[in-house]
């Protein structure tokens, strides 16, 4: 067990002070150990002033390594998220929902009213704006918690030399913990509204992921700077109007209009209609379904690197 | 073989003051690094080096401390050391992964209950969630949580929140602990428990490094001791060479220097040195007498200043001892703790007082408790008879703060210590100086010139005419506090940047805009004098004194007034150094907070005004921003508030001036100015120097020898003043140097005489006659507050 805990680099030097203190639990209870950088005689941990890039082996050790320790704090900070979150809201769950709930709601009283046509897409625009909210709220919410990465962790970054992955794994459970919610709510929608599935439903789900991986990713690469400066969170929360526009989330735009014209432009605009095309047969492209999602992967790796050689440098300007 | 397992080598670390460029300044920084490069070199401006080319090595089993004032580079470095940040230049090797860091700022979320805390905790130190469980368990039960494990730690009292952050801490077992302040919370208990924690931690061969103020866990523990001064490593020395080595600096800078065991720590391990059963070596301790009396000697009242005073008595000399109060009632134990100084004891005994500010009990009654531990080992060496408990009873009224007791949990009682031997003449002495220091007064008027003290480590410079020199006299420097925030002040300046940063202020304290301030402080003095309407005994202090002033400068600087009793008790340096120095970066950590606010949203105040003379003309920078600041707050609202203070007790102790101010009310003018000069509120100003050989009254001081001037005597100095131990409302004229003189005279002296004379008139007007609350007033002792430069009263008992 004192293996698994502590792996030290060099197991026959044990802690003089775990073994003087307590005899007994030295073996079973260590802080976390360090074989990652495997190199006897060599430093755990070396911090210094040159490019922890200079030597690329040991800083993707180093990575692998604060990934593969990161699952227990990833895992008790995504509970106090939880917790936060649920703790004290007497909806609970519901809220996480209930944007799709409600433009559901709406687009049905629209139509009802003649405000809003019968059909988008070649469905029921209720549906087609619901699925809509349920994929803007999937990149919005992923962007949303990767943006205040540095942010909202202050606390935890100012005190202990905390690698990004514990807080990153943290948002990563949250996002997959509604991911799995929507995957649910966009099956009872395509009962509501009796859309039958396409035979490429799991391509879909693929999709929505992208979505998720995407929104995470551009929310990784503002990270920094929007730790340090207000200015970002400001033009952050003018987003979802930005998003509603360029994307197919309630409308389907003319082909050869301006609009038209933007979102054959925006690969988001293509995962969208990937995700749909995927879902229920809607006009689109699989491949984008297919391939937006590594895209986003991609997006996502870069936007953690980022984050993982800025972290030092954010976090001393947030001492100040 | 030994094991390293720090190696820090030519570490420096930069950082920016000037919070607007941080979002370039990390940029840059990300962009160098995602390039190869490494940090740049070199300062730009608003940068400063924080810590600067630092050489440590921790092996296995030592114990390194560091020391330095505040601002030194301590918390830099653990933070570098930890991880948090990277070094500027040079590079911190760690040859483990098992690391743990306590420090003041505490562990715990106050929203999650203390299992989720203690699962986080042990997650956060790479404990698998798998083992957590158990380990909850045996943290919960090791910290006495069981029954509160599930409550929000919200919930817990200061007693509860440390035991279960020093339970989690005790758990980790790592191959380095880096300590940053971490004994700073707690009650007298926890502090033991954890410091023998610590103790036995080191006993056993594990390795700390350790930034702290307490000397004597320095002393005890450390095997080096590395001093760092403005971010430099000065030297690395054994505990005693290091810490003499801070003193000498402190002196220098006119800073409270660290308390001081000797013998230095023999061999921690090598040659341990338990002490002998008490009754081997320490002979017979006893404690008696004890008293827990209120301000007027009377029986101590809820919210009240109070008193506790108790004699120890000893067979045999006792050195390095801590006295610690114990209050509890009933079963529920202890409400409050009060542990002392480390103190000696010569036979027969000394007399020790403790001076609470607050008592903040219900009434009832209560258990008092004194114990007495060996400083070194924290053992408990006496009474050694069973002496020293009693029973006191808190009477009512008083105060709205006076209701803390029974809430649960443990209550801060602040408390300051005083020593007095049985029959120690120079204890004695200095005792009867601080009740009435203008006997020795007269003795120092009576030499032709000045004379060096040794106890000050200056030339005391007494007589009114050579203070005028001393003032105006161009080759004296102030420049002698050269670290921490008072260095950045404009007090520790001399021409240019004196007048540079005094312009800063002297818009806010000219005619007009104190005239302006007028109205404001008429009623704010009718505030006060409304709360007191309806009683017909109050504390003058809590009343007014101290109440006028803070809220006059809390507005000035635009500060809410719901931060003044914390920011009063920031501004108490009457604690000793490690309570000064404590309260200064308290002081310095609430105005960065300000400024910060400031900065990004400018409001009509004082503080916003100094931002924008920092921001466009580059006129001050933005440590000299902060320092003046703090400066103001000291200043403003300690010298006000004694010369209120000081003020009323005159007036009280001399019913004929009194009754001449009351029924000539146009007198007050001059009564203020006699006021200053009979009872001085500051009787040290900052310590000055020779900047070349001078020459006052005949002596001959050395260049870079330091200068006191007193102003108490200078005050009382018959060469100018006809009868000058007379209180004389109507003294004309009246040159007296309360203010200072020359290029360092208080640029707030006429804020401080308006607030005098407006409170003053308006107290006379409004509530009459008042009379000093005590049975006898000829041999009424007023409670003078235990500061040696600032003379001022800690409480004025009066009645209507």
């Amino acid at each position: 067990m004192a293996d698994r805990l502590s792996g030290r680099a060099d197991s026959s030097q044990p802690s003089p002070a775990s073994a003087a203190a307590d005899p007994g639990l030295a073996g079973d209870l260590g802080l976390a150990g360090d074989s990652g950088v495997g190199i006897p005689g060599a430093p755990v941990r070396l911090h210094g002033a040159s490019s922890r890039l200079r030597d690329p082996g040991r800083f993707l050790r180093e990575w692998a390594r604060d990934a593969g320790g990161s699952p227990p704090v990833a895992w008790r900070l995504f509970v106090r998220s939880l917790i936060q979150q649920y703790r004290h809201s007497s909806l609970g769950i519901v809220l996480a929902f209930a944007p799709v709930v409600l433009t559901a709601l709406v687009f049905t009283f629209g139509r009802r009213s003649h405000l809003v046509a019968g059909e988008i897409g070649g469905v029921n625009s209720a549906f087609f704006g619901a699925c809509g909210m349920l994929m803007g709220q999937a990149f919005l919410e992923a962007f949303n918690a990767t943006r205040r990465l540095f942010a909202g962790n202050q606390a935890l970054f100012r005190r202990q030399s905390l690698p990004v992955e514990g807080p990153l794994g943290a948002i990563l459970l949250d996002v997959g913990f509604r991911y799995l919610i929507r995957l649910a709510v966009l099956a009872l929608l395509m009962a509501l509204f009796a859309v039958p599935p396409a035979v490429t439903l799991p391509l879909a789900a693929w999709g929505l992921v992208g979505l998720s991986l995407a929104g995470a990713g551009l929310g990784l690469l503002v990270a920094p700077p929007s730790a340090l400066q207000q200015d970002i969170n400001i033009f952050s929360s003018a987003l979802p109007l930005i998003l509603f526009t360029v994307t197919p989330v309630f409308m389907v735009p003319e082909p050869g209009s301006f609009l038209g014209a933007v979102h054959a432009a925006n690969p988001l605009a293509w995962l969208f209609e990937g995700v749909r095309a995927a879902a229920y047969g809607a006009p689109g492209s699989l491949a984008a379904a297919a391939i937006g999602p590594l895209v986003a992967l991609l997006i996502f790796v870069l936007g953690w690197f980022l984050c993982r050689i800025a972290r030092p440098h954010v976090v001393e300007r947030m001492l100040v | 073989m030994t094991r390293t397992l720090l190696d820090v080598t030519q570490v420096s670390k930069r950082y920016s003051l000037r919070p607007q460029a941080r979002l370039r300044d990390a940029t840059a920084d990300t962009l160098r690094e995602l390039c190869g490069l490494p940090a740049r070199q070199g300062l730009r401006d608003g940068e400063f080096w924080a810590l600067e080319n630092v050489d440590l090595r921790i092996d296995a089993g030592e114990v390194i401390g560091v020391i330095g004032h505040n601002g030194a580079g301590k918390s830099t470095l653990m933070n570098l050391v930890s991880g948090i940040i990277l070094p500027t230049t040079g590079s911190i090797s760690l040859y483990t992964d098992k690391v743990c860091r306590i420090d003041q700022g505490g562990i715990l979320s106050t929203q999650e209950t203390g299992r989720e805390n203690i699962r986080m905790q042990l997650a956060l130190s790479g404990v698998p969630v798998t083992d957590t469980v158990a380990e909850t368990d045996a943290i919960a039960a090791f910290a006495d949580l069981h029954q509160q494990l599930d409550a929000p730690v919200g919930t817990y009292s200061a007693g509860m929140r440390s035991r279960l952050g020093f339970a989690i801490y005790a758990r980790l077992h790592p191959d380095l602990f880096l300590v940053d302040e971490g004994l700073g919370g707690g009650d007298q208990r926890f502090r033991e428990r954890f410091r023998g924690f610590i103790a036995d931690y080191v006993a056993g061969g594990g390795s700390m490094l350790f930034a702290m103020h307490d000397t004597n866990m320095i002393q005890t523990l450390c095997d080096r001791v590395l001093l760092l001064d403005g971010g430099r490593p000065v030297l690395t020395a054994d505990a005693t060479t290091a810490i003499d080595a801070y003193n000498r600096l402190a002196i220098e800078r006119g800073l409270p220097p660290l308390p001081i065991r000797r013998p230095n720590r023999t061999a921690r391990r090598d040659q341990p040195a338990p002490p002998a059963a008490p009754s081997e070596t320490q002979g017979s301790i006893v404690v008696d007498s004890i008293a827990v009396v209120g301000k007027d000697g009377g029986q101590p009242r809820s919210g009240k200043p109070a008193e506790v005073v108790f004699t120890v008595r000893a067979t045999q000399p006792l050195g390095d001892v801590v006295a610690a109060i114990e209050v509890s009632r009933g079963e529920i134990a202890p409400l409050a703790t009060l542990p002392g100084d480390v103190v000696s004891i010569v036979p027969p005994g000394v007399t020790l007082r403790c001076r609470v500010r607050c008592l903040a009990l219900v009434p009832g009654e209560y258990d008092v408790g004194v114990s007495l531990y060996d400083a070194r080992t924290e053992r408990r060496i006496g009474p050694t008879d069973g002496s020293g408990r009693a029973v006191f009873r808190v009477g009512p009224i008083g105060g709205r703060r006076g209701d803390a007791a029974g809430r649960g949990g443990l209550l801060h009682l602040p408390a300051v210590w005083e020593t007095a031997a049985l029959v120690d003449p120079v204890a004695a002495a200095a005792a009867a100086f601080h009740d009435d220091p203008y006997p020795t007064y007269e003795r120092w008027l009576a030499q032709p010139g000045p004379f060096f003290s040794s106890a000050h480590g200056a030339w005391i410079v007494s007589r009114h005419d050579q203070v005028s020199a001393l003032f105006r006299d161009p080759l004296v420097t102030n420049r002698t506090v050269k670290a921490g925030v008072l260095g950045d002040t404009m007090l520790a300046q001399d021409p240019p940047d004196h007048g540079r940063l005094r312009s800063l202020v002297t818009d806010v304290f000219t005619g007009a805009a104190v005239r302006a301030l007028e109205s404001r402080i008429t009623a704010l003095t009718d505030e006060q004098i409304d709360g007191v309407a309806s009683l017909s005994r109050f504390d003058f202090m809590e009343h007014f004194a101290d109440r006028i002033p803070g809220r006059v400068m809390m507005g000035l600087l635009g500060l809410p007034e719901t931060d003044l009793p914390m920011l009063a008790a920031c501004a108490d340096m009457a604690g000793g150094p490690e309570v000064a120095a404590r309260n200064m970066g308290r002081l310095s950590d609430y105005f960065a907070g300000i400024i910060r606010e400031r900065q990004s949203k400018p409001g009509d105040d004082l503080v916003s005004s100094l931002l924008a003379a920092h921001d466009p003309g580059r006129q001050a920078s933005m440590r000299e921003v902060l320092a003046t600041c703090v400066l103001l707050l000291l200043a403003g609202y300690e010298t006000t508030s004694s010369l209120l203070g000081n003020g009323m007790f005159l007036l009280l102790r001399h019913p004929d001036q009194y009754a001449r101010l009351r029924e000539s009310p146009d007198l007050v003018g001059p009564a203020v100015e006699e006021m200053l000069r009979f009872e001085s509120p500051t009787h040290f100003p900052s310590a000055r120097a020779a900047k070349e050989p001078i020459e006052i009254g005949g002596r001959g001081i050395a260049a870079g020898d330091r200068i006191l001037a007193c102003l108490g005597a200078a005050n009382r100095d018959p060469a100018v003043f006809p009868d000058p131990d007379r209180f004389d409302i109507g003294r004309s004229p009246n040159r007296h140097l309360a203010f200072g003189l020359g290029i360092h005279s208080c640029p707030g002296a006429l804020l401080s005489r308006t607030e005098a004379r407006i409170a003053l008139t308006r107290i006379n007007e409004r509530l009459g006659e008042l009379h000093l609350d005590a049975t006898d007033i000829e041999t009424f002792r007023p409670s003078w507050r235990p500061a040696e430069r600032v003379r001022g009263l800690s409480s004025l008992p009066v009645r209507r």
